[in-house]
């Protein structure tokens, strides 16, 4: 009789839950109507002479009707844009247009909102880390980057994606153009060289799973293994260098002597202090060759490792 | 049944139904069980392709350059004072069967140039063809004595010496030599859509590097009688990337599988150079870098079946090998050695990276992210001992073995987020990570974090946001390695290994003002302390700020700027005598850039006019404090470059451009300047100028669009 009575309480709460869940519903949100033209109900007004160019798109691949996974196969623009709703009836006097699903960070539409409509196709393991990554924590939407209705997105070409990334990358942009960095500022290379800004598995969306792997696949000449490693080479290049730029040669954050005397000390010529007495004009010529020139280099050039079986202090 | 049971029934049934409307609430597939009657959406205005299929554009022209300089065309090919061509294509094609073609085609004209090509089915496949030359100009004001490639020899007129000064023929046995690399990207790629679930990939990708670099060789047995010289490393690499894969993507699940093969060869095994000194061997042979190769399986998945929770997986495990013929332990014939352990080291590293993490939007105010992550480096190349020959001159009389480093780094994460009502949000982190190594100083180092971040948007046209975060490493314990001959010293901490605290801040504001202008100002400041460090890197710090201002005037005018400033500096110490510090380097860089930019409308859909002013300089001191410390001078460099530029719309398909860049550069290195070839005593080095130069260019061009 008890378990009757509760089984009876349950299903009341239930069912008034549905109820008022519904209640709920019915009250927030109307089903939106779809438009009775599709894309031409649109297009009747974002013509050619809109202010945002909409026709470029049907030279993309979103635009591609004969491709049944693309949103003009699909509902068109509603695809993406919702059901139009009463977005095409004349706004009454004083009043604004009814609004339809807008893009871009300044769009009235949620960015979880918009995102989710990219993410609906766009869902392959090149996004798998989309959710949680800094990106979308920085509520950043697909549209503050990808433009869809232009022929070309500038994402995609290397001299317009960096000018994109670096409008809100300040630092790296100041990097790019220091006395030694990658070519970026040349559009020889572009942040997705290296970066998946969708989101990966690693620090600062680095596209390997460690930063050397990633280094290695335009510098394989250093992958090794060699017989004398220099540690840090092998455990990580960024100990060394930065690579995105820096005032010294070779992408070094500080130049040798100094460099290579944070972490090499042992008596004799690592331990000494070389100054100003070794430059031409110095009163030392015995510090010159570890000052000047190549410094520690002039004799230690095997600095990433020998396969030399001399080559024990990376002279060979 | 108890009063608290029964409500908990009753409460339970509500949070169910709240809960299950999130998940509602976020299925945006709307065309999912609707009826829509879609027999009018005749797409009548939608451009017809079939019309006109191909939309190109040809950019081309001519341009001068009026001066030489490899810093000056370092990667963009104009390091020659002479005329070049300007040549760019963009074509694209598409036709109504979903056939499609796109070229891009830069620089055609240079040595630097580009193409990449793609084309298919939309749907079915497509193919990917690029091509890319990323040549660099590295050196230009350079000498040298030597001739030959991998086997450099001196003049048969040169004189040898017992220091450079000595050398009686260098000045008339020196020659020009340019030190450069032209580095080569082939890409062929292809994608094949099985069907709605499956798709295929193949990649091969091959890049070859081939020129010279400046790279020193010594000669002798102790640092007191070493001798160098700056030779020419010759450069003829190839790397060979093939890489195949399977996707698999349905409903709730995505998953790849990945093979990758990487092969590196490298046409030059060993550089041999002739004494340029009375004393030491007549010759030394350096090696160059082995051939290696790179097998990859990769793995990755996604599930995001469970209602407000999205798993994912990635794996990868790779073997780097390397087994390449040892050259001997020296060429030098007067000294006797014995049989080296082995003909190669037969090197075997296995790579494993491992990351799963869970996301749970627990609500639509929270989220939370576990990370765990795995990453491995095991280097089972074997042990053997090697008595070694010091810079082809002297035996040692002990041996040494090799260290074949290991490598381990497990960490766990755990980052969430929290919306208010009025959207700022609060973001916070935790991260524990373990560090392993073997045959190094610290064998486990433990490393926490912790970081806040809180956004505030004070209104539509205002955000702003700070982030702070700590952490902290410590090493389990630091010990000097009996390996090392001579061992280093007991107080020194290797700073990638010590002890060590870092603070980050980061403040982010950004704001809009009449839909017309765009401030975005930012500044961080991250600070290392080494506290256990006597010797060594003790603290270093890097302050950045960043201002960026975009501004449209009107509809024709539009003025953008940007600062930034970095002030990166460090303190470490040192001791003469390999104990306790007795000298010390404070290491300070200032580096500041400023651009500048404007375009107009001159007249609309016909005359645009504009320029782009870019200011980049750097300033390094060094101070030194210790018993024989002298001041160095200060590191500067200085580039300005300013361009100005027209565009003439003659008629809707025809544009004429008009450009002009002057830049010019100034640098002051104290490891160059006033160092010539005879300055430094037992070094023969290239006399290298720092690069300085003025230098105009200008060019024109004509883009046609049909």
């Amino acid at each position: 009789m008890e378990a009757y009575k509760n089984i009876k309480l349950l299903l009341i709460s239930l069912l008034l839950s549905i109820a008022l869940n519904q209640l709920a519903n019915a009250s927030e949100v109307k089903p939106l109507q779809y438009s009775k033209k599709g894309a031409d109900s649109c297009l009747k007004c974002h013509d050619e002479d809109n202010d945002y160019p909409i026709l470029p798109l049907f030279k993309t691949k979103h635009g591609e009707r004969h491709d049944s996974r693309t949103p003009m196969a699909k509902l068109q623009c509603e695809t993406c844009h919702g059901a139009i709703g009463d977005h095409k009836k004349t706004a009454k006097k004083g009043e604004k247009k009814s609004p339809i699903r807008a893009f871009g960070s300044k769009a009235w539409t949620p960015v979880a909102e918009q995102n989710q409509v990219c993410l609906n196709c766009h869902n392959n393991t090149a996004r798998n880390n989309w959710f949680g990554g800094i990106h979308e924590s920085e509520s950043l939407s697909c549209a503050d980057c990808h433009t869809i209705h232009a022929r070309r997105d500038p994402m995609l070409v290397a001299r317009t994606q960096v000018k994109k990334c670096t409008s809100c990358h300040l630092k790296q942009k100041a990097e790019f153009n220091r006395r030694s960095a990658h070519p970026v500022r040349f559009s020889k290379m572009r942040c997705s060289d290296c970066h998946n800004p969708h989101g990966t598995v690693s620090d600062k969306l680095i596209k390997t799973g460690t930063k050397n792997q990633l280094c290695y696949r335009c510098h394989a000449e250093k992958r090794g293994p060699l017989l004398w490693a220099h540690a840090p080479v092998s455990e990580d290049c960024t100990v060394c260098h930065n690579p995105h730029g820096s005032m010294h040669p070779s992408l070094l954050k500080k130049r040798p002597p100094l460099l290579c005397q944070q972490c090499h000390g042992s008596a004799g010529h690592p331990s000494a202090l070389y100054s100003g007495a070794g430059l031409p004009s110095g009163s030392s010529t015995t510090q010159r060759k570890f000052l000047l020139g190549r410094s520690c280099l002039n004799c230690h050039s095997q600095i990433h490792g020998s396969n030399h079986p001399s080559g024990v202090k990376l002279l060979r | 049944m108890p009063f608290s049971v029964k409500y908990s029934i009753v409460g339970f049934s509500f949070l169910s139904l709240w809960l299950s409307d999130f998940v509602l609430a976020d299925d945006l597939s709307e065309g999912l069980n609707l009826s829509i009657d879609k027999s009018k959406w005749k797409c009548n205005y939608c451009p017809d392709n079939s019309d006109e299929p191909w939309f190109s554009e040809i950019n081309s022209g001519i341009g001068f350059v009026s001066n030489d300089s490899y810093k000056f065309g370092e990667y963009n090919g104009l390091y020659k004072k002479s005329a070049f061509l300007i040549f760019d294509v963009d074509a694209m094609y598409r036709d109504e069967a979903a056939n499609y073609f796109s070229i891009q085609a830069f620089n055609l004209g240079l040595e630097t140039r580009s193409v990449t090509m793609q084309g298919g089915q939309q749907g079915k496949y497509n193919v990917n063809l690029s091509l890319d030359n990323i040549n660099r100009y590295q050196l230009d004001t350079a000498r040298t004595v030597y001739n030959g490639t991998t086997n450099q020899s001196l003049p048969a007129t040169w004189v040898d010496g017992a220091t450079t000064a000595a050398m009686s023929s260098l000045a008339q046995d020196l020659h020009n030599i340019n030190y450069y690399t032209k580095r080569s990207h082939i890409s062929l790629a292809s994608n094949v859509i099985q069907n709605k679930k499956w798709n295929y990939d193949i990649k091969f990708n091959r890049q070859t590097k081939k020129g010279k670099t400046p790279f020193a060789a010594a000669i002798g047995s102790t640092f007191a009688d070493a001798k160098s010289a700056v030779l020419a490393k010759p450069l003829d690499y190839t790397t060979d990337r093939f890489e195949v894969s399977a996707h698999y993507n349905h409903n709730t699940l995505n998953a790849s599988v990945s093979l990758v093969n990487s092969v590196f060869k490298n046409n030059y095994n060993s550089l041999i150079w002739d004494n340029a000194f009375t004393t030491g061997a007549s010759t030394g042979q350096i090696s160059l870098e082995p051939d290696n190769q790179m097998q990859q399986l990769m793995l990755n998945s996604q599930y995001r079946g469970l209602s407000d929770i999205i798993i994912n997986g990635s794996f990868s495990i790779a073997k780097l090998t390397q087994n390449q013929t040892f050259l001997p332990y020296t060429t030098n014939l007067a000294l006797t050695t014995t049989a080296l352990p082995k003909n190669s080291l037969d090197a075997n590293v296995d790579v494993i990276n491992a990351n799963a993490n869970l996301n749970w939007v627990i609500n639509e105010k929270s989220k939370i992210k576990l990370i765990f992550e795995h990453h491995e480096q095991d280097n089972n190349t074997e042990r053997a001992t090697y008595s070694y020959v010091t810079a082809d001159n002297a035996l040692l009389g002990s041996s040494r073995a090799n260290l074949p480093y290991s490598f381990r780094t497990q960490k766990l994460k755990m980052n969430s987020s929290y919306r208010f009502e009025n959207k700022n949000k609060i973001l916070t982190g935790l991260e524990y990570a373990l560090y392993d190594r073997t045959y190094q100083e610290v064998n486990r180092a433990i490393e926490t974090s912790i970081w806040a971040k809180y956004a505030n948007k004070l209104s539509s046209d205002i955000n702003y946001s700070f982030k702070v975060k700590s952490d902290i490493r410590k090493a389990n314990s630091y010990k000097v390695l009996t390996e090392l001959s001579p061992a280093e010293n007991s107080q020194l901490r290797k700073y990638n290994l010590a002890d060590k605290n870092t603070i980050k801040a980061l403040l982010n504001v950004n704001f809009t003002a009449f839909d017309d202008l765009f401030i975005n100002f930012n500044l961080e400041k991250s600070s290392n302390q080494y506290s256990n460090s006597n010797v060594g890197l003790a603290k270093s710090d890097d302050i950045a700020l960043a201002i960026d201002i975009q501004y449209s005037i009107n509809e024709a005018l539009s003025l953008s700027s940007y600062l930034q400033q970095s002030l990166i500096s460090s303190t470490q110490y040192g001791s003469t005598s390999a104990a306790g510090s007795d000298w010390s380097a404070d290491n300070s860089d200032t580096i500041s850039t400023i651009g500048l930019g404007s375009n107009y409308i001159v007249i609309e859909d016909e005359l645009s006019i504009g320029f782009d002013f870019v200011h980049s300089s750097a300033n390094g001191k060094i101070s030194l404090t210790g018993a024989t410390a002298t001041p160095l001078p200060d590191l500067i460099s200085k580039r300005n470059s300013l361009t100005v530029y027209g565009d003439y719309n003659y008629e809707e398909d025809i544009t004429f451009k008009l450009s002009y860049r002057y830049e010019e550069y100034q640098e002051q290195n104290w490891n160059l300047d006033n160092v010539a070839q005879g300055s430094i005593d037992n070094v023969l080095n290239l006399g290298e100028i720092s690069p300085n130069y003025k230098i105009g260019v200008l060019w024109t061009s004509v883009k046609y669009v049909f």
